[in-house]
This record gives C-alpha cells, structure tokens and sequence, in this order.
C-alpha cells in the first residue's frame, strides 16, 4: 500500500516537472488552493452545502519577481442540492468572491449523476455559472467535469484508508466578444477519516487562453476537507 | 500572527469532527495468504480450482470476519468465514436476468410491494449450508443435501417520491428476511 502511495505522488512530481519545464516559455503560476466543506442533509431529498475557498499565489512568472507570496482571494459558497430523479442530483447556489477590494457574485446550477462501480465511483458534472462585478461585463461559463474515485484497499472506500481521485474538466466562457476554453486535471490523494469526514490533497493543473497567442498554465496545490453533517436519525445500515 | 484564540476555535472544531466521528465502525482491507485460518484456505483449495484469490478481513461491532474473493467460472463469489476459518456463508454475483423466471417473478413482486419504482444494482445469491454441502454448491452449483438459498439485492428503490439505495435480503419464497437502508458515502467531494 505503502510503495503504491510512493509511487503515485513520485508520478505525479515527474508529471507536473515535466508540464513545467514544457511550459517555461509561457504564462505560468502556482500556488495553494485549500478548501472546506460543509454539508448538511436536511431530508431525503435536500441537502446543504457551505464552501469556503482560498487562493494563494507562491510563483508567476509574469512578474519581475516570479517567486511572491501573495494571497489572491477568498471564495464563499452556499448551494441547495436535491435529488432528480434515480441518479440525478441538481445544485443551485451562489458564489461570493472577494478578491482585494472589489466583490464579485456568481449564481450556479450544477446537475450530476455518480455512478456506482464494483470497484469505486465515477461522478459527472454539468454545470454553468454567470459571474457579476461591477466593472467588467458579465461572464458566463459551461463546464463539464469527469471524476473517478478509487479505493486503494478493498472493493470500497473504508474509515482510515487512502483513496485516488482522479478528475477532468472542461470549461468555456464566454464574456463579451471573448471566449476561451480550460482545462483541469485534478489527480488527487484522498483519505477518509471517518464515515463524514475526508480530506484530499493533490495538484489542481489548469491551462486556458487556447484562443490567445500564448497559453496560460496554472498549478494549485489543492487541500480540501471535506465534513457531511446527517441531521436524520434512522436505523441504517452503513456501506 | 495567528491568536491564541484562533488556534483554540481550530482545535475545538477538530475536537468536534473526531466526536462525531464515533459510529458505526465497518473496514474491510487485504491481508496475506499468510494470515489466514488454514481451515479457510483448505475450503478454498477444494472448492475452486485457482490461485486468483483476494482475501479481506472485515472489522465492524460485530466483529471479525475473513473474507476470500474471486471470479470463477464468469461469477464473482465472495465466501466468508470466521477467524477461526469455519465457513459462515457464499455469496455469488449473478445477472438478475439469469435467475429462474419464476424467481425474478418472486423478487420483483416482492420489491414492487416495498417500493413505487425500483432498480436493482445488483443481486448475490446467498447459500447458507454446512461446508461439506457449500463445498458442493460452490463445485457443482447444486447439491442433494439440503441448504438454504437466499438474495442479497442491492437495489435503488423509491419510496415517499424519492430514491435511496437499500439493501434487501431475501428468501426463496420473496419473505423480506432483512431490509436496510445503505447510507451511500458522501459524494460531495465528487459533485462540487
């Protein structure tokens, strides 16, 4: 267990050195993306979610000084999620994002369908969002995004043990006359704590400004915690 | 600098997650051939003719158990077995659509009384015997000894107009022997 979590971080080292030096010539940034989430099961049907994310930049080289501490922003979320039909889940939510002075508003609707494995889950996501600032024009956005989650030991994913999660998005956006396209790759680390409570950590790759003349990398080193409050009280049976 | 009571309101929130974290306590993991009962493995060893074996152990409140995984024949079996090696019981995956017809019958009238709609996700046939007789079944697929036959169902079903994801134990007869609710592991990690 112990050699395949070694070799999985050292893969994804090589990886993302590799990216780097490819991408030397280009618009280049990374930094940390921690996050923490809330959920809370009101019913059957309905749940709560409370996101709160930050972003902090370590290096950009579109600066004089290309390694920089700079905290960047604070994201806060709140999303009403309900079940559609036997699959389905719809999500509909505002974001509000804090970015040095000025504050931005994102409405959001998400519909996702995760299907169940022998072995793990695979999770789709389609969503759009339309973001609101004072000085720029509204930005609208349609993403999709493919995840697979794979337990490390066992047909499933126990308390104490480590998982993968591998992730893959697609956005494009379109604001004013501009559009562009990004994309995520997400391979990340996961360990459940207990039954509720998670925690993920692994790169967060991003390239966009495919329509421009140089492309745009960014590399998040993403921690996320993730917490399921369940206010029902049932005799269940847990799997 | 971060204050004193910014460090303090990190712990109790910490403090808290861990307190809620006390429920119920189910872990399935690998172990080594090595460590388990030869009484297990002189089972498996008679009854099927390969070394593709996964063993688990499984640890929840009501203890341990040994557990050997593998596909035979295009069916996965599970056979599970105390620490002592003494066999409990086999289960194998099967296609509800290769059941008998009257047995998809039973199963399906007995869902549709618990449920408005229903999928199943999937069906074990359960064979509960002593383990001379299970050595037989798990060889020949049927044996002159007597043994019991039971479905584990794994099934998304809808009641009160919304969909959950139970887990239902039937005999032949379609007598609800067990019928529980699977709390699915939270997928907000996968879905935002």
């Amino acid at each position: 267990m112990c050699n395949r979590y070694i070799r999985f971080i050292c893969i994804g080292i090589m990886y993302f050195y590799l990216i780097h030096t490819a991408t030397s010539q280009t618009e280049f940034s990374s930094g940390l993306l921690p996050e923490i989430t809330f959920s809370t099961k009101i019913s059957d049907r309905f749940k709560l979610i409370h996101a709160v994310e930050s972003r902090q930049i370590i290096t950009d080289n579109t600066k004089e000084n290309s390694f920089n501490y700079d905290y960047i922003l604070t994201d806060f979320t709140t999303l009403l999620s309900t079940k559609v039909g036997a699959s389905g889940v719809l999500n509909l939510g505002y974001l509000f994002r804090v970015e040095e002075d000025q504050i931005i508003h994102r409405s959001i609707q998400q519909y996702n369908i995760v299907q169940l494995l022998r072995r793990g889950r695979i999770g789709h996501r389609v969503a759009t969002d339309q973001t609101f600032t004072n000085n720029e024009a509204p930005e609208f956005r349609l993403r999709y995004r493919i995840t697979l989650e794979k337990p490390l030991t066992g047909d499933e994913i126990d308390p104490k043990e480590f998982y993968i999660k591998l992730g893959n998005e697609y956005l494009t956006s379109f604001q004013q006359d501009e559009t562009d396209l990004e994309i995520r790759i997400l391979p990340f680390l996961g360990y459940e704590i207990n039954k509720k409570s998670k925690i993920e950590i692994g790169p967060d790759y991003r390239i966009s400004g495919f329509s421009e003349s140089g492309s745009s990398h960014k590399l998040w080193l993403s921690i996320g915690w993730f917490y399921a409050f369940d206010t029902r009280n049932k005799e269940q049976h847990t799997k | 600098m971060i204050s004193k009571n910014t460090i303090l309101y990190i712990y109790s929130i910490l403090c808290t997650t861990f307190c809620f974290s006390q429920n119920k306590f189910e872990r399935e993991y690998r172990i080594d051939e090595q460590k388990v009962p030869e009484l297990a493995i002189s089972f498996i060893d008679s009854s099927l003719s390969q070394k593709n074996i996964k063993w688990y152990a499984e640890e929840s409140q009501d203890g341990k158990t040994i557990e050997a995984k593998t596909k035979y024949n295009g069916n996965r079996y599970s056979i599970e077995f105390d620490v002592k090696g003494n066999i409990l019981d086999v289960e194998k995956t099967i296609p509800f659509k290769s059941l008998p017809t009257n047995t998809q019958k039973v199963i399906k009238t007995t869902l549709d009384s618990i449920f408005t709609k229903h999928i199943i996700l999937k069906i074990q046939t359960q064979w509960l015997a002593n383990r001379n007789t299970l050595l037989e079944l798990v060889k020949h697929q049927s044996s002159k000894n007597n043994y019991q036959t039971n479905y584990e169902i794994i099934v998304k079903g809808k009641k009160e107009s919304v969909y959950l994801v139970y887990e239902a134990l039937l005999d032949q007869k379609g007598k609800v022997i067990k019928l529980l609710e699977v709390i699915q592991r939270s997928s907000d990690n996968i879905q935002f």
